[in-house]
């Protein structure tokens, strides 16, 4: 019986594969997310990486100590300022459906500083959301994103206008290692990691959107501390741009009120602690969930086929709200 | 679902296909058909405890039908079974269906298999009514044939005696057989894994996209992959039943006979879910008269065949409308195109390639408008989508052509016939081997792709 024995002599060497594959350390984590995301859909590769997560299993995630999130940062001296409405987007709030897993939220009581203070240097200025001029607006204008914004690549009328570099598996654990082709003003480029991205080209205003994919990934402080690190190198490559953080959009209802990890609960509380790295003179916190979502929070059933994307024509939405929410800096 | 019910799981052929083989060979034969037996519910048992209990229970009272039926063939005892198993198919189809459509806090789920199950025990009591059965079943052969493992939840649906009749039942099993059911278990599950799953993204994108924004060539494109993949994924389960079969000394059950090699689409159903059309020929279009009452009455007799067909798979519109639609089609072959010679061979081949994927779009899609919708794309002469995206149509092409390619190779006959016909090489042993570990790998890390019959 020649495959029956094939099969039983290469079963070791494989199963010692998988325990390679699944070696500890926190690379895994991305690289888990990272072919889920690569070789399903996805929203197979979200569920594959909560349910990897939430089955406990997840091999080699390093423990998070319990105050990791709450550590004075350094700071040279510690500015606070209320910043006033109007200026970044309120947190669009959801309904709670009681089924919502709470184990990827921070610890209890954790307070996220509003830890960009101190970090860039304020202008003494306060600029408020508004309309755009026009669509020229977006010429200078760098999308990173996940597969939401991939989408919004596609099927957005400002595809041919600004610049992407997105991907469907795109979070902020793999955003820096990441290669990916750069599409700008139409055109296709090759593929280069964010820095090159950033050295290569000169953008007045950067919008960040990823979160979707690490929902299910421990915990928001960890996040934080990611997207923050992200928004330290942008800001280290363009000195000078707007750098917008985009709240995550929220799942439609049938997934808020059954998945107990995908829920617009735990959204808003990742899309809450992001919201703090707003500072509200050179990085913003954009919300679009009130142009998609239902009064409870929920992204619009017409508007979505799978409950977790905008439908092609839906994105046009996205696209609308930004032009009415943007920082319009006076020149000269 | 994440558990032994899924042939593709690592749950299943890492460990309970594994135990359960061991446990079968070191029995000695007069006890294989009982292990099965057990076994069985305890594969069965993972899909959840009522049923687990339902289908113990129909097992019993089909079982005491059957005695009855033995001992005095009347046919009022036989209509009275048909028509319990029949309507317990046709309530639980119809609560399932309920409880989809309205938002109410009632959920029913279909138990995995019903489907399947009860047409074999309708089968059984059938045979046994026609006294095609020779010996007296007992509880222990019953019971085996009603909920084997390797057909329970998406079938083949054999009949008794292909399984359960003279020396078959001693359960026998040969190193030969052994290693032809691993290399048909191991081809099914490439399939499966490697064609099926991946080729389904497609089908996924497009719905994330919607219907009304896909260019019509995506629109085609999506259209082929639909129908790769759910000929990939039950062809691949089928072989896998058939494989697993054999290694507990069944003989291969054919489900899948190069469908889309057929020259009509009467053909193409009579080689695709082949079991599943031999049921309907058998117990309910040949007792309807089948074509021999006139031609009236044989156009009447395929159209509640096919009626019946579509509701089976799924009590909602469009699949009734698709059992309509392929009904009406092979009406049209059978007394219209078979008119003209040559016509129905020159149109057949049309039909087949392209027409059954047309049909397999009412088949994916629950709501009709959505259906209307994505007719209006492949066919666009009512106006060209929403917000479409002109790159989309090269965008998958090069993403899925490679499994594009696999499929329509393996749609061709010769081809699977070679690779079946060389099993016993070196270069197929090192390939399937391949093939199984990528697999299981694939498997491993995708949360669980079930089989898409599974629902029925």
């Amino acid at each position: 019986m020649p495959l029956l024995a094939a099969l039983l002599i290469t079963a070791v060497p494989f199963l010692l594969f998988l325990h390679a594959k699944s070696a500890p350390g926190p690379e895994s984590a991305e690289e888990l997310a990272d072919q889920q995301g690569d070789s399903t859909a996805e929203a197979a590769g979200e569920e594959s990486a909560s349910s990897a997560a939430s089955a406990d299993a997840l091999p080699g995630f390093e423990e998070i100590p319990e105050d990791a999130g709450s550590q004075p940062q350094e700071e040279t001296e510690p500015v606070t300022y209320e910043i006033p409405d109007g200026v970044n987007s309120k947190v669009a709030p959801a309904t709670d459906y009681g089924n919502t897993n709470t184990a990827y939220q921070a610890p209890a009581g954790t307070v996220f500083e509003t830890a960009t203070s101190g970090m860039f240097a304020p202008d003494g200025t306060y600029y408020y959301l508004q309309s755009v001029p026009d669509d020229s607006y977006f010429s200078d204008a760098l999308f990173i994103g996940d597969s939401r914004t991939d989408g919004f690549r596609d099927y957005s009328s400002l595809k041919d206008i600004a610049s992407f570099w997105a991907k469907e598996s795109l979070s902020v654990y793999n955003v820096l290692d990441k290669s990916l082709p750069l599409y700008t003003h139409g055109v296709w480029e090759d593929e280069q990691t964010l820095q090159e991205v950033l050295d290569n080209h000169s953008y007045g205003k950067i919008y960040v959107s990823m979160g979707i994919n690490e929902i299910g990934m421990p915990t928001t402080v960890n996040y934080v501390e990611k997207y923050k690190a992200l928004l330290e190198r942008i800001r280290q490559a363009e000195p000078d741009a707007i750098l917008y953080i985009e709240g995550n959009m929220h799942v439609s209802k049938a997934f808020s009120s059954s998945d107990p990890v995908t829920n617009n609960v735990n959204l808003v509380e990742r899309n809450a602690a992001i919201a703090t790295l707003a500072n509200g003179r050179d990085i913003f916190y954009l919300d679009m969930n009130p142009a998609v979502c239902d009064e409870n929070g929920d992204l619009r059933e017409e508007l979505t086929g799978d409950g977790v994307h905008l439908k092609a024509s839906a994105y046009e939405l996205w696209a609308d709200f930004l032009r009415q929410n943007a920082i319009v800096k006076e020149t000269g | 679902m994440n558990n032994i019910l899924v042939f593709s799981n690592w749950q299943f052929l890492g460990v309970f296909l594994p135990v359960f083989l061991i446990a079968f060979y070191l029995v000695p034969g007069r006890y294989r058909n009982a292990l099965l037996f057990a076994g069985s519910v305890v594969f069965y048992a993972a899909g959840g405890l009522l049923p687990t209990v339902l289908l113990i229970a129909l097992t019993i009272v089909n079982y005491l039908a059957g005695c009855a039926l033995w001992e005095s063939g009347e046919r009022k005892k036989f209509c009275a079974i048909v028509s319990l198993d029949a309507g317990v198919l046709v309530v639980c189809k119809v609560l399932a269906l309920l409880s989809q459509e309205q938002e109410t806090a009632f959920s029913f789920a279909l138990p995995v298999g019903l489907s399947f199950y009860l047409f074999k025990m309708i089968s059984w009591q059938a045979d046994l009514f026609r006294g095609e059965i020779r010996n007296r079943p007992t509880f222990v052969q019953a019971a085996a044939y009603f909920t084997m493992f390797p057909q329970v939840t998406q079938g083949p649906i054999m009949r008794y005696r292909d399984g359960f009749a003279g020396r078959l039942s001693r359960r026998k099993v040969t190193p030969a057989l052994f290693e032809d059911g691993l290399v048909l278990l191991t081809i099914g599950f490439a399939m499966k894994t490697l064609l099926a799953d991946r080729i389904g993204i497609l089908w996924n994108e497009i719905s994330k996209i919607g219907y009304e924004s896909i260019s019509t060539p995506l629109a085609w494109l999506g259209a082929y992959g639909y129908s790769f993949q759910l000929f990939y994924d039950f062809w691949g389960y089928s072989l896998m039943a058939a494989g697993i079969g054999m290694m507990l000394g069944f003989p291969f059950v054919e489900n899948f006979a190069h469908p889309y090699a057929a020259g009509s689409i009467g053909e193409f159903y009579r080689r695709w879910h082949a079991t599943l059309g031999r049921w309907f020929r058998d117990y309910i279009y040949i007792p309807l008269g089948g074509s021999r009452r006139g031609t009236a009455r044989t156009i009447f007799n395929l159209l509640i065949v096919w009626a019946l067909t579509g509701f089976w798979h799924g009590g909602t519109l469009n699949y009734v409308v698709w059992g309509i639609v392929l009904g009406l089609l092979i009406v049209s072959e059978k007394y219209l195109l078979s008119r003209r010679e040559g016509l129905l061979r020159a149109v057949g081949r049309i039909h087949v390639l392209v027409a059954i994927p047309l049909t397999w779009v009412i088949f994916a899609i629950p709501k009709m408008a959505d259906i209307g919708t994505y007719f209006a794309r492949l066919f666009p002469f009512f106006g060209s989508g929403e917000a479409v995206n002109s790159g989309d149509f090269l965008k998958y092409l090069g993403i899925y052509w490679p499994f594009f390619a696999a499929s329509a190779a393996l749609c061709v006959p010769a081809v699977f016939k070679t690779l079946v016909r060389c099993r016993r090489k070196p270069w197929m042993t090192a390939l399937l081997t391949v093939l199984f570990w990528v697999s299981m790998y694939y498997s491993i890390h995708s949360a669980g792709n079930r089989f898409m019959y599974f629902s029925y």
